[in-house]
This record gives structure tokens, C-alpha cells and sequence, in this order.
């Protein structure tokens, strides 16, 4: 039955925690909060150490609109500082990635070194009546840590180390990393119309696959797909799907792709030939292992209605040519821009957001249930989008599922 | 016989139209038996060449098989190509370079410029017609939105 | 028309769906490890083409909600909530013969 004005404007009849008002996807202010109260105190995901193996080596990029670099250290240390200049707030380093012995400012040619110094003010006398001198002229230095190569950032000092904010969701990965000697072989970037929230929970949220031709054809139709628990880290937010309860992995039917092959060459140290393992690490970096090589995603939201996702692709440092060609070849035929996946999801996410901008749709559904015992749930379950939400609620002081609603908030 | 400048040119540019009308069979019969068709690109963040499709026969004509049932951008491309240089290799092959502009149009009709590359085609001259033995489609453009499931 | 020759063994792989049109009948053939069935060309659900779809063992699988058939027995699979039709077929000599004296339709909604 079609719903009358009254039914479609009140929340839907399920639980509390089964829904999210579409505001936490539009609304400004709730934005700017977000920035705030959640984006600067979380760990962010920056780069791979590959895309910067040497001294010198950098990667720019941003984050709650404040323009980053990362940078080797002459030490080896990955440090990352606002990459503004101290002098009249230029951005300093502006390509995408490089190598540098020292930051020099094109505006008026002050120079950094690569801690993040002040090394040089040109005409530097005229700075003698008032200052600033160097040693007050440094750049600010964000707090950078590496886990399983993966590079992250975080504005709050006072937040918890990388390594106790992964938790033990690292049993997803962490044996996987350790055991492969990864290098970056792919990366592409895309801007959408749509909120960072819906795109890192379209991965997270399994019961999109029907979505996808190529998730039903090799996914779905393989006999054991539902029966990977989710792993849960209430602590901390996040969550994986790996091995089913009785460890043996889920295998991907490739073959069921006209056209493809199932994938038993070149399988990863840790992976089963054909397995695949996801991992969402709150608030929006995915790691997923399928097979042959390994995706990690994340995205970085300009604002409510405008994020740019970010897509790299990792395979094993120094291997052949033709294995690296097949390699690549096979993460492009599920990801990247011309793929049979990764093109449709940036849909999804524009597509919902279109009708949640103009309040066309109020509230995001987000009930699934599908227990599989001991308290654990199957993939297509939400149970990890409401984790999300809950983890939200805290870092907010709001209900997503009525986040203006002031009275709940102030409690 | 031999194989014009301009029978290369046909050939390229009718690849354009076939692909702009998904026209999938006919477009897949202007390619060798086991011809290599790539989109490449040069990506300065991680500073290396990068795939984004690598497909032979049987791939690409699995891939173009499933397309209607994909969930895919609504609309429609066209290519506009230019053929700037042939170069021979000897009596068999030669080398085709096209620069390609390909547009969008919505199915509302606004039209933008999606993506601009370059094929680099090995063309086979050895028979009676010519036929693509491997395309790469190096594209300058990395920022294509949704993307598609076509090759470009 | 009755029985009609609709292609020949070798015209359908094994574990493959081939469609045919026998004069204004498209239907597709399947061959599901070496035993041939006949059904119309869509599925009863809704339309999707089932030439896209898969067989695994006895099962075909519709490629959209994945509804599933076993093909010998016409039992219902997997999320499948309404019967496939089939054509009776034989194999003589080679030849996929296939009852066409009426051609099978869903009455889709
Ligand atoms: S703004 Fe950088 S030197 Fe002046
Ligand atoms: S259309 Fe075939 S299962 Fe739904
Ligand atoms: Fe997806």
C-alpha cells in the first residue's frame, strides 16, 4: 500500500536502532559537527608505505578541507604536517606525490625542512623588528602512524594510539599484511555528489550485491555466502567478515563471470584460492583481500554533499611482469573505473543521495536481521551499519536516528 | 594487396561508431582473434602507468554480454577521433595513433566532455582487410564519475 | 508443429544455455551435464533472459534473483516461488528434438 504524507514523514515502524534520518546525509550543521567532533578524532587512512618508500618521498592530500603532505623524514619516520605556509598560508606542496629534500614555499620562498622546520625566510632582517622568528615559523605536525604498512593521521593527540584504535580487527589482515610484501599497482579517485557515510557503508552493507551482475553471478550463487559471521569490534566500530564458523574460507565462483576464470594462481600468502575478506574500519577505510590482490578504500568528504572516494589497488613488490600484469588485471575487472563493480557503487550512493538532498526520502532502513547463532549475524544482516550508527551516536552526542532532535542530544 | 592509410582510418574510426551504437558484435569482429585491448593511464599520485581494463577476446565478449544485465550509467557516448599517424612495420602490422575525445550525453541530453585519450593501436595489414590486433586506450582523463562498464 | 530438430549436441556445451528460434519459437537449450532440457527464453520471474543465467550440476539459475530450478525434476530451488516450464525433449542420433506443438509462455503481470 502506498504511504499517505503523515506515514512517509513519521519514522518507520522498526526499532530504534534500525533506522537514520537522511539529515545525518544532508544537513550542514550536522556536517560541520561531524568535522569537529568525529573526523578530527578518529584515524584517518593517508597511503600505503609504498607511495612513499624513500627519504623524501611524499604524498599531498586533505582532510576536513585542510590540505596535508606526508612526507619521509631524513630519520625514515612518516610525519605529516598541515602543508599551509606559516608565513601567509599558501599551500606549499601542491602535486599529488614526489620526492623533496626540503618544502620551499613558491609565494615568497620560505623553506621548510622535512620535520617540518622553518629552515630559510628570505630577507629574513626584515623579521628581526617583530618577528616571527624560525624556530616560531615551523609547520603544524600531525600525529602519523603506521600499522600493516597502512599509513594513517589524526588531529587529536589525545586520541587512542593506531594500534589499540584497530583492535582486534587486525586478526582480519594483519597475518595477510605481514606474511605479503605489499606495493601499490592501482589508484583511482572519484568525486560524487553523495555523503562519505553512504559510500563507506555501501561497502559495508552486503545486501547491495544484489545490486551488482557480477556480485550475484560469482558471490551469491556461491552455496556458503551466507555463512561468514560478521566479526564485530563494538569497542571501536569497526567490523570484517573472513572465514565462516567453521574456518573454512568463502570462495568466490569467478567462473560464474562469462568470460572469467576462477582465481587459483597468484593467490596472496594467508588466502585460500578464491577467498575473499572485507574489513570496514571505522569511520570509512576498507580493506578488502580477494585472492590475488588487495583493495583499500576510503574517501574524503568536502562537505555533506561532496565526497571524493579514493581507490588503490596492492600487489606483491618485485614480482614479474606478467604476474603483475595479471594481478592488475584481475583487481580492474571487479574495481576501479571500468569495472564491473566499483563504477556501479559510486551510483548507488548518487542515486540516494539525490532523493535525500530535497527530503524526497526521510529515513535510511537499516533493520536486517539474519542471525547465525552465538549471538553472530550473516553478512546481509545490518548489524555492522548500525554498529556505525551507535559508534556515530557517541562521537556526535546524537541519535542518528534523530539527530536534531536537541532534547536526546543534551542528554 | 596491400592495406591503405585510408582503410586503417575506416577501420579505426568505424571501432568509434560501433562502440558509440554498442554494437558489440560487429564492433568485436574488427579485432584480431587474439588481440590485447587495454585503458591505461599514467597516474602521477603513485608516480607508475597504471590498467584499468585489460581484456582478450573471450573477457571483453563475456564482459559485453553481461552489460544490459548491469546496473550502468544511463545515456550515451560518442567518440570523436582523429587519426594523426600511421607508421609501418614492415609488410604485416602498423602502427595507428588516434587522439579521441569522447563525450556524454545524459538521458536528458546535457552533454560534457567524459574523458580524452589516445588509442594506440597495432593494426593487422596481413589480409584482405584490416583488423585491430591490440588496442591501448592511454587515457589523460582519470576522473571519469560513475564509469562505465564499456571499453572506451 | 511437433518434434523438431532444434540443434545438434555439439551446438551446446556442457554446462552451457544456447538460444535457438525454431521458426517463431526462441527458446534456449542447456546442457546440464550431458542431459539436454528445452525452456522458453526468459525467466518466469520477471523477463530477465535466462541465456545469461547458470547451470550448476542439475540447477539453472536465473542471474537476477537467483531462483533456482533442478532441471530433471522441475522441483523448485533456491528462492524460486513459481515453476520453470519445459519443453519435453529426446536426443536421437545427435539431434536435440524438442516438442514445440505449443509454444510455452509465463503470463507475466
Ligand atoms: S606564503 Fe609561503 S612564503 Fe609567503
Ligand atoms: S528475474 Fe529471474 S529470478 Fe527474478
Ligand atoms: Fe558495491
Amino acid at each position: 500500500m502506498p504511504r499517505t504524507a503523515e506515514e512517509f514523514l513519521s519514522p518507520p515502524s522498526v526499532p530504534e536502532d534500525c533506522y537514520v534520518s537522511s539529515s545525518v546525509y544532508t544537513d550542514p550543521d550536522l556536517y560541520a559537527e561531524e568535522e569537529e567532533k568525529l573526523l578530527r578524532r578518529t584515524w584517518k587512512f593517508v597511503c600505503h608505505v609504498s607511495e612513499v618508500p624513500n627519504i623524501g618521498d611524499y604524498r599531498t592530500h586533505d582532510w576536513t578541507g585542510v590540505p596535508l603532505v606526508t612526507v619521509r623524514s631524513p630519520d625514515k619516520k612518516v610525519r605529516t604536517f598541515v602543508n599551509s605556509c606559516s608565513h601567509r598560508g599558501s599551500r606549499v606542496v601542491r602535486y599529488p606525490a614526489g620526492n623533496m629534500k626540503h618544502m620551499t614555499c613558491f609565494f615568497h620562498l620560505w623553506e621548510y625542512d622535512l620535520y617540518g622546520n622553518c629552515t630559510y625566510q628570505t630577507r629574513d632582517e626584515g623579521y628581526e623588528a617583530h618577528g616571527p622568528t624560525k624556530e616560531q615559523a615551523g609547520l603544524r605536525e600531525v600525529r602519523t602512524d603506521t600499522f600493516c604498512g597502512l599509513v594513517f593521521m589524526n588531529f587529536d593527540g589525545n586520541a587512542a594510539p593506531l594500534r589499540e584504535y584497530i583492535g582486534e580487527t587486525a586478526t582480519a589482515f594483519e597475518s595477510i599484511f605481514g606474511e605479503n610484501d605489499f606495493e601499490i599497482f592501482h589508484l583511482n579517485r572519484t568525486h560524487m555528489k553523495g555523503n562519505w557515510k553512504a559510500w563507506f557503508l555501501t561497502n559495508c552493507d552486503f545486501y547491495h550485491e544484489w545490486g551488482h551482475q557480477v556480485n550475484r553471478s560469482t558471490n551469491l550463487t556461491s552455496p556458503d555466502y551466507h555463512d561468514r559471521p560478521w566479526r564485530l569490534n563494538h569497542a571501536q566500530g569497526h567490523g570484517y567478515t573472513a572465514r565462516k564458523l567453521d574456518n573454512e574460507p568463502f570462495v568466490v565462483q569467478y567462473k560464474n563471470y562469462k568470460g572469467w576464470k576462477n582465481r587459483d594462481g597468484l593467490v596472496l600468502r594467508g588466502l585460500q584460492p578464491g577467498e575473499l575478506v572485507l574489513t570496514d574500519l571505522f569511520p570509512n577505510t576498507s580493506v578488502f583481500m580477494r585472492t590475488t590482490c588487495v583493495r583499500i578504500n576510503h574517501s574524503t568528504p568536502y562537505g555533506p554533499d561532496h565526497t571524493v572516494m579514493e581507490e588503490r589497488g596492492l600487489g606483491i613488490k618485485g614480482e614479474s611482469e606478467a604476474d603483475r600484469r595479471q594481478r592488475a588485471k584481475e583487481f580492474t575487472q571487479v574495481w576501479g573505473p571500468y569495472s564491473r563493480n566499483g563504477a556501479e557503487d559510486v551510483a548507488f550512493v548518487e542515486e540516494s543521495h539525490r532523493c535525500q538532498e530535497f527530503g524526497a526520502n526521510k529515513y535510511d532502513v537499516i533493520s536486517r536481521n539474519e542471525p547465525i547463532g552465538d549471538g553472530l549475524q550473516r553478512p546481509q544482516s545490518d548489524a555492522y551499519v548500525r554498529l556505525f550508527y551507535d559508534k556515530w551516536g557517541d562521537y556526535m552526542g546524537r541519535p542518528a536516528n534523530n539527530p536534531k532532535n536537541l532534547m536526546t542530544a543534551a542528554e | 594487396m596491400t592495406i591503405s592509410d585510408d582503410q586503417i582510418k575506416n577501420l579505426i574510426y568505424k571501432s568509434c561508431r560501433l562502440l558509440d551504437a554498442e554494437e558489440f558484435d560487429d564492433y568485436l569482429d574488427l579485432y584480431t582473434e587474439d588481440f590485447e585491448y587495454k585503458v591505461t593511464n599514467y597516474s602521477p599520485e603513485i608516480k607508475s602507468d597504471q590498467e584499468w581494463m585489460d581484456a582478450n577476446r573471450a573477457e571483453l565478449k563475456g564482459l559485453l554480454a553481461n552489460v544490459p544485465l548491469h546496473f550502468r550509467l544511463l545515456g550515451s557516448f560518442m567518440r570523436h577521433a582523429t587519426v594523426y599517424d600511421i607508421e609501418r612495420n614492415g609488410a604485416d602490422t602498423a602502427n595507428a595513433l588516434t587522439y579521441v575525445t569522447i563525450y556524454y550525453t545524459t538521458p536528458e541530453g546535457a552533454t560534457s566532455v567524459w574523458a580524452v585519450g589516445r588509442y594506440h593501436d597495432k593494426i593487422d595489414v596481413s589480409g584482405d582487410t584490416p583488423l585491430i590486433a591490440d588496442r591501448n586506450m592511454k587515457l589523460e582523463t582519470r576522473e571519469v564519475g560513475i564509469g562505465t562498464h564499456l571499453p572506451m | 508443429m511437433s518434434w523438431q530438430q532444434v540443434c545438434t549436441t555439439d551446438d551446446v556445451d556442457e554446462d552451457a544455455i544456447e538460444e535457438f528460434d525454431v521458426g517463431d519459437i526462441t527458446l534456449l537449450v542447456a546442457n546440464a551435464g550431458g542431459e539436454y532440457y528445452a525452456f522458453p527464453p526468459n525467466c518466469p520471474h520477471q523477463e530477465t533472459p535466462l541465456s545469461m543465467g547458470m547451470i550448476e550440476g542439475e540447477t539453472l539459475i536465473c542471474i537476477k534473483h537467483l531462483w533456482q530450478w533442478n532441471l530433471r525434476t522441475g522441483e523448485l530451488g533456491d528462492n524460486a516461488e513459481s515453476p520453470l516450464l519445459k519443453y519435453e525433449v529426446k536426443v536421437e542420433e545427435g539431434a536435440v528434438m524438442v516438442n514445440l506443438e505449443k509454444e510455452l509462455k509465463y503470463n507475466y503481470q
